[in-house]
This record gives structure tokens, C-alpha cells and sequence, in this order.
């Protein structure tokens, strides 16, 4: 279809910037270098794909965009330290997914009305909320990614209980889906919420709060 | 704060039938079934659609000539004629055998409103998991493997008709571009009377068509010539059959391709019948279409605006980049005049905590 050279060039920087975003992310809830490369290469090459689930529902899942990211936020919360962290982290994505299920509810299904694009408006609905009820990196992450792939199994239980035919969709959407945007969001407000926070309060260096 | 952020949600993106809150509608209230009619300056009606009409967007005719909302009062919409578009630039390396039938590629549809249907046919405007625009879809699907051109009709149903159904259409579209189709349809139908819709073919009432182009997707110059390019070729082998281009309030997914278009076929007045004729003929112009522009670099005349949106994006994208990885303005100020200073900066190297990354 012979896309322009420039135009590669820059899709190829914006998309190694939003992974090298995706990177810090991953490297700030404790994984190593490498295991947050390995997960980026997993979720990039795992894009392309699916496996259906048949049934009088069809469920399509994307490896990419969804059991991979089931599975890192599956590793964090098991992983961490605080019994309390686990539980908030996991109400996190139970009120993110509620929150994004309902607003699909709510609002104007005609696109016009919203004045942010689907695309980002679930995501970045998904983030902010994760990362106001989450309150740390890694609850926040779980609940914005956790929170997008409930909202699809409430759809999924809409569907059922409702009768309605339909079909059901985790994740897909590739690097820009809801599912890597709220979770990129969620961890990139406590980063920004922190450091805010640390320029308030003034806390002397080396004794930032780490949260 | 949940319930505080649906009541906002709610306010600010309600049912139009509680609230209009578009600049030029104020305090005006719509009917969720209802339709808007867009006149020019002298009260002649130019289109009537279901879309939600907002001062600001856009219609360009049959003709070529653009019209700017300008006025929404109730279900009336007044758009200034601002002239005709400037001529679209001939294409080089147009392929000798353009609208010969040979095969040029696929092209692939979809329906984010895979419940739309046709009341004369159907007898309701929407029947969940089988709205008789797949058919219609289905009918555009074999045209186009008529004339040599892979269809490739993804049915994914995605309702219920509500605010989720262009997210989770995202998907099936993700999939799509993924076999590298040199189109993608979005088939819906239109909302209103049928009037307006219908044309007279060789005896036969067919569907008109209106092409729908957002007008917030950064690829937006881009769709708008390729919905021209379409326009010319679907009206020179049936004249009038595609009523003109609307320019919404919106994105519909088409951010994702420069060739991504949303076709409104009829509207739930018209017969499935009629609707199935329609986008046939529309289907028999495609060669014709793809056949000029295959081997093109594809943006069209939008790529220099795609080219800023994503030169934008990617420097805004860097800065972010550059302040989580270095902790703080003050450092992310100190790495990019070290840059300059000493040729070079560890991006994501230091981090003020000690490198453990704890969450």
C-alpha cells in the first residue's frame, strides 16, 4: 500500500515511545529490565492472536491484549507485599470495571455526544479511576487493566442475562486499546501524583515517600 | 466518587432527549428517534440524518460545493455554502487496467451498529444479533468478490446499540487492517424519511448513500479524499446514488486507516431490498475507485496533516517519556542540556530511588 518513509519513520517513533513509556511502567512495579521487555515483545507479538471461546456467546481473546496483561497484573497482585495492597488493588479493578461498564450504559451511544473519542474515553476513565482508588503503582495497574477486562466480563454477563445476541472481545485493539491505556495512565498518575505530592510537602531528598 | 463520576458522565454525555448541550443548541431538546435537516442560507433542505448535527460540521455535495453549519435550532440545522473544494490533484501512475475488474486487493466491512434494520422489511428499526444491515453488507461483500475484489465481511455482531459499540468495533477493525485491506467499511443505515434516501434505477427504488467522515480523527483529510475519490467514482457510473459527504462531530474508528469510511445505506424507511440494490451499485464503483489509487502512497491529501499529528504526538510522547524516566523536571532538564553538552543522555538509566522500582 507503500506508506510514505516519513511517515513509517514517525509511526515507528511514536510507537517506540509509547513502549518505551509502557517499559518504565513495567519497571516501576519491581520487574526487572528484561522481564518488562519480554512482556512488551509478548504483548506486541501476541496482538496478532486470537482464540475463540464457542458458545451461544462467541468470545474472542487476544493474547496480546488480554491474557498477557491478565497475567502481569495476576503476577503483581500475588506478588504483593501487603495483604492490604492485594485488596485494594483487586477493588480497584472491580470499581474501575463497574465505572466503565456503567458509563457505556449511560452515555449517548452516538459518538458525536462524547467529546472524548471511545477510544480514549474508557481508557482514561479506566486510569484515572484505578489510580484514585488503587493509591499505589501496582494497585493502580491492576485496577485500570483489570478494571477494562471486567468491564468486557460484565458485558459478557449483560449479554447472557439480557439474552442479547452479541459477541465479546478481550482486549485486540492493539498498543492503543483500552486495556494498555488505562493501565499506562493509572501508573503514570501515581508517578505524577507523587511527584507533585513530594514538591508540596518539600521532603527532603531521599526520603520520598514510596507508595 | 463513582456515583459523582457517572452523574458527571450523565450531564455531560447524556440521551439527547435530556439534554443538548452542543454549542448552537442550547436548551433545545432532541428526540432519540428523531432526524436533523440541514438547509443552506435559503431554507433549501441539502440533507436530513440521523447523526447528531453540531455547529461545525461539515457537508460537501454531489457537486463539490462545502457547506459549514453555522446554526442548530431544534431539528433544524442552517449551513453556509463556503464554496467549492479545491479540485482533487489527478493521481499519478494510474493503473492501465483501473476498473477492468481485476483484482486489486481486498476490502474489508464491518458494522458497529450490527442491530440497524429496515422497518418495511423487517418490521422494526433494530432486531439485536440480526439487523438487516449485515445483510446489506453481505450484498456489498458479493458484488465486490464479483467484480475480483476479496471481500472480507467480518458479521461480528457488537451490541447492544449503546456508548461501547465503537470501542469494542475498534477491535473487529484492529483485525481487519490486519489482513491489509485497501479499504474499510463501516455499514450502517441512516435515520429519517425515506424520501430523501431514494433514488429511481432503471425502474427499482435503490438506497441512496451518504458517506460519513470524522471529523476528530487525525486522518481526517485523508478519509475526506478518499470519501471524494468514492464519491466521484460511485456517481459516475450512477449518478446521484451517493448523496454527499457529512463531516461529524466524531472519529468512528477511522484514525486507525486512511482508507476507513462509514457508509450510511437508506435509513429504516427504506426496504432491505432497496438498501441491498444500493450498496451493489455503490460495490460496482470500488474497482473503479481502488483502481485509481492502487500503488498511490495512500494518504492522499492528508498526508501532511497526519505527518503533524504524529510528529506531535511523538514529540509530546518523548517529553512524557523523558520525565518518567528521569524522575523530575529538574533532572529531565538537566539529562536534555547534558544531551546537548556532552552528546548524549541514558534515558531511563538513574532513577532517584535507587533503581529498585518499587510500587
Amino acid at each position: 500500500m507503500g506508506l510514505p518513509v516519513g511517515t513509517i519513520v514517525l509511526i515507528l517513533v511514536a510507537v517506540l515511545v509509547f513502549f518505551g513509556v509502557l517499559h518504565r511502567v513495567l519497571d516501576r512495579m519491581r520487574l526487572s529490565d528484561r522481564a518488562a521487555l519480554v512482556i512488551i515483545i509478548a504483548m506486541a507479538a501476541g496482538t496478532f492472536l486470537n482464540f475463540g471461546i464457542s458458545g451461544s456467546i462467541p468470545i474472542r481473546v487476544n493474547v496480546g491484549g488480554a491474557l498477557v496483561p491478565l497475567a502481569v497484573i495476576i503476577w503483581l497482585v500475588a506478588t504483593a507485599h501487603e495483604a492490604s495492597e492485594k485488596t485494594r488493588a483487586i477493588l480497584s479493578a472491580i470499581i474501575t470495571g463497574v465505572v466503565v461498564w456503567g458509563l457505556s450504559k449511560v452515555m449517548n451511544p452516538e459518538e458525536q455526544f462524547m467529546r472524548v473519542s471511545p477510544m480514549l474515553l474508557f481508557g482514561v476513565a479506566a486510569g484515572i479511576i484505578a489510580a484514585l482508588s488503587g493509591r499505589s503503582r501496582r494497585a493502580a495497574f491492576v485496577g485500570g487493566v483489570g478494571g477494562i477486562l471486567l468491564s468486557d466480563v460484565f458485558h459478557l454477563i449483560e449479554l447472557t442475562v439480557t439474552g442479547t445476541p452479541g459477541s465479546v472481545f478481550f482486549g485486540g485493539a492493539g498498543a492503543f486499546d483500552a486495556t494498555v491505556i488505562a493501565g499506562v495512565l493509572a501508573v503514570g498518575l501515581m508517578e505524577f501524583v507523587g511527584e507533585a505530592r513530594e514538591h508540596m510537602v518539600k521532603t527532603p531528598k531521599g526520603e520520598r515517600e514510596q507508595d | 466518587m463513582t456515583v459523582a463520576l457517572l452523574a458527571f458522565a450523565y450531564y455531560n454525555y447524556g440521551p439527547v432527549w435530556r439534554r443538548a448541550s452542543a454549542p448552537g443548541m442550547e436548551g433545545s431538546l432532541e428526540r432519540s428517534d428523531g432526524y436533523f435537516t440541514v438547509q443552506d442560507e435559503n431554507a433549501r433542505t441539502l440533507f436530513t440524518t440521523g447523526h447528531m448535527v453540531t455547529v461545525g460540521d461539515e457537508f460537501i455535495d454531489e457537486n463539490d460545493v462545502r457547506y459549514i453549519v453555522e446554526r442548530v435550532s431544534g431539528d433544524v440545522a442552517t449551513a453556509r455554502a463556503v464554496g467549492k473544494m479545491e479540485a482533487l490533484p489527478p493521481l499519478p501512475f494510474v493503473s492501465a487496467q483501473a476498473g477492468q475488474g481485476e483484482n486489486t486487493g481486498s476490502v474489508g466491512i464491518y458494522h458497529t451498529h450490527s442491530d440497524e434494520s429496515y422497518e418495511p422489511t423487517e418490521g422494526t428499526s433494530s432486531v439485536e444479533g440480526r439487523g438487516g444491515v449485515l445483510s446489506v453488507g453481505k450484498a456489498m461483500a458479493q458484488t465486490l468478490d464479483e467484480k475480483g475484489i476479496e471481500a472480507i465481511h467480518d458479521d461480528t455482531l457488537h451490541g447492544p446499540h449503546d456508548a461501547g459499540a465503537y470501542d469494542r468495533s475498534r477491535r473487529t477493525a484492529t483485525q481487519l487492517l490486519k489482513q491489509k485491506p485497501l479499504a474499510l467499511f463501516d455499514v450502517h443505515r441512516d435515520a429519517g424519511p425515506a424520501e430523501p434516501y431514494l433514488k429511481d434505477v432503471d425502474g427499482n427504488d435503490v438506497a441512496r448513500c451518504m458517506i460519513v467522515v470524522g471529523r476528530t480523527n487525525p486522518k481526517m483529510s485523508a478519509n475526506l479524499d478518499f470519501a471524494r475519490r468514492m464519491r466521484d467514482a460511485v456517481n459516475a457510473q450512477t449518478p446521484g446514488l451517493v448523496k454527499g459527504i457529512f463531516l461529524g462531530n466524531a472519529d468512528f474508528n477511522q484514525d486507525l486507516y486512511d482508507r476507513a469510511l462509514l457508509l450510511e445505506v437508506g435509513t429504516e424507511k427504506v426496504s432491505r431490498e432497496a438498501a441491498e440494490r444500493g450498496i451493489s451499485l455503490v460495490a460496482a464503483a470500488v474497482p473503479r475507485l481502488l483502481g485509481t489509487t492502487t500503488g498511490q502512497p495512500g494518504l492522499g491529501g492528508g498526508t501532511g496533516k497526519a505527518i503533524g499529528w504524529l510528529l506531535g504526538l511523538a514529540v509530546a510522547g518523548t517529553f512524557v517519556y523523558l520525565w518518567i524516566a528521569t524522575g523530575s523536571w529538574e533532572e529531565m532538564k538537566a539529562k536534555i542540556l547534558g544531551w546537548f553538552g556532552t552528546g548524549g543522555v541514558r534515558i531511563g538509566g538513574r532513577r532517584r530511588d535507587g533503581g529498585s522500582g518499587e510500587a
